[in-house]
């Protein structure tokens, strides 16, 4: 189960440039039609959305010394071990594969976090899928930081990377 | 069913809902013909010696004398059973303000309450594909002009047409909304929700018959009505060319105000609007300039407009000043406010649960009000 890592990426109107409203032509119609090409419980399958604007020539030119592949790749494998150590003999590898009954067990939450999700479950129309999957991006998010239980700020960054199924662009 | 025996009743709408006559002809047929009865049984050698009337004219005539008196019957049941009623020319609900523009309307469907149509009454219309500005500023200017007891119209279309009703339907000075569809056709689609609100708490008027679907030559003739109706007629986003312009053109026309509301000179949305004022229209400022403008006074209490003030703790106020109504995402707001990711959510969360901050799309943040 939940064993592929499944990346897609995509524009987010049929010009590419929305929502900058200066170049970007298409009638809210265009916009809604070019979207619905995704199903919406398609959407709600994807655990991390981000947006990613073209880069500035600066960027792309920086001589500063960024974090490299290597040291990303040491972080992540350190966010591994930790899973694998606390799923050890449970027959799952990665925070993905939770089941719902082993929430409580393996995905505790602070109060004031737990309040965020239960407000966003509302607000966002969260489906039930959605609140789990929620839940496990925030507990990687918490492993990256070494943090046992998850807190507030964990849950708030799991939501940012939530998908844009709520299509509501609020025009009219 | 209102006034008259039914039987004059149909004809009447009858006549009102051929597609193909303008208004003025209308009009005049039923004057020629004593009534609409007399244009309804009226030959085709009656219609030749009328002068004024195109072939293309007579032949949309004759086809629609093909309906059956049955079919006439059905029609005006089909109305009483929706609530949509008729007002005719010279009659009492027929807005007086309309009789003095060159083509007016032989008669209206309306849904809902009538306004009064002596009243102050001032039209908010701009483009479909508006930004966030115009919509927000469409909303404030909808909102602020109900409250102080004006009559906002506007064609219920998505953008800044529909969000300027939205705001209007908060105020007592209620809003009119144009359609070039019928009065039970919901157009755009998107829009069901308002038009729904409309039908209920404000009024729907159309020069169409009810079921007419929207076809795109209806548009800029309903505009006539939306400018015909009003004193006024404030353009708050247009582009080069757009249908509002066309809506401002017909104002000029029919002696009404045109206000625009300016916007930068780079924003192709506002391209339209500034050229408007280039060209002599005025500017709106803010809408206590507008009423006095307008020679609208009001009661209620003058601050309305003023900027509110608002108790925001340190970090609240730096992302709250980094926004405004151009939406900005969560990676410009983190690069000028300096913040971590951590405390700027946090912050823009409490700022949302104010009121003060939405997110009108995924991670893109704008100030929820003009003010």
């Amino acid at each position: 189960m939940n064993c592929i890592n499944f990346v897609v990426p995509m524009n987010p109107c049929s010009c590419g440039y929305f929502p900058d409203r200066n170049r970007c032509t298409c009638s809210r119609a265009v916009i809604d039609r070019h979207l619905d090409k995704i199903s919406r419980p398609l959407l709600d399958r994807m655990d991390i959305c981000v947006e990613v604007s073209r880069p500035a020539l600066a960027e792309l030119t920086a001589r500063q010394p960024e974090e490299s592949s290597a040291q990303i790749r040491s972080r992540v494998e350190r966010t591994q071990r930790l899973q694998q150590e606390r799923f050890a003999g449970c027959g799952i590898l990665y925070n993905s594969q939770i089941p719902p009954s082993a929430m409580e067990e393996w995905c505790a939450m602070e109060a004031d976090g737990e309040k965020l999700l239960n407000e966003s479950f509302e607000q966002l129309e969260l489906t039930a899928r959605g609140y789990y999957r929620v839940l496990r991006v925030a507990r990687t998010v918490a492993d990256m930081e070494g943090a046992v239980r998850i807190g507030r700020a964990h849950i708030r960054e799991s939501l940012l990377y939530r998908s844009i199924d709520r299509k509501v662009w609020d025009w009219a | 069913m209102r006034g008259k025996q039914g039987a004059y009743n149909k004809y009447r709408y009858w006549l009102a809902g051929i597609a193909s006559l303008p208004g003025r002809k209308k009009i005049y047929l039923e004057n020629y013909f004593a009534e609409a009865e007399g244009v309804y049984h009226a030959a085709q050698r009656d219609l030749d010696r009328i002068p004024l009337l195109t072939d293309c004219e007579k032949a949309g005539i004759r086809a629609a004398q093909g309906r059956t008196e049955e079919a006439l019957d059905e029609a005006v049941e089909y109305c009483a059973l929706h609530g949509v009623c008729l007002a005719v020319w010279q009659e009492a609900d027929y807005p007086g303000r309309l009789a003095h523009i060159y083509n007016p309307p032989y008669g209206l469907f309306y849904r809902g309450r009538i306004p009064d149509w002596q009243g102050k009454a001032v039209s908010v219309v701009g483009s479909r594909n508006c930004t966030c500005y115009g919509r927000q500023a469409a909303e404030h200017i909808g909102r602020e002009l109900s409250a102080a007891g004006v009559l906002v119209i506007s064609g219920m279309a998505a953008g800044i047409d529909g969000a300027a009703q939205k705001g209007a339907l908060q105020g007592a000075g209620g809003t009119c909304g144009v359609l070039g569809t019928g009065v039970d056709v919901c157009y755009p689609a998107g829009n069901r929700e308002l038009f729904g609100q409309i039908a209920r708490e404000g009024c729907l008027v159309s020069e169409y018959p009810p079921h007419m679907r929207p076809f795109a030559t209806n548009f800029p003739q309903r505009n006539r009505i939306i400018s015909g109706l009003s004193d006024a007629v404030l353009v708050v986003e247009a582009r080069e060319k757009s249908g509002s312009l066309i809506t401002a053109d017909f104002a000029l026309e029919q002696g009404k105000d045109v206000y625009a509301v300016p916007g930068r000179i780079s924003d192709l949305s506002s391209q339209g609007t500034n050229r408007l004022i280039r060209q002599g229209a005025g500017i709106f400022l803010n809408v206590e300039d507008f009423l006095e403008e307008m020679h609208i006074f009001t009661e209620t209490e003058e601050n309305s407009c003023k900027k509110k003030k608002l108790s925001l703790e340190n970090s609240e106020r730096l992302v709250y000043s980094c926004l405004d109504l151009t939406p900005r995402n969560l990676e410009e707001l983190l690069a000028e406010t300096g913040l971590s990711l951590g405390v700027l959510t946090e912050t823009l969360g409490t700022l949302r649960e104010r009121g003060i901050v939405s997110e009108i799309y995924k991670n893109y943040y704008v100030h929820s009000d003009i003010n």
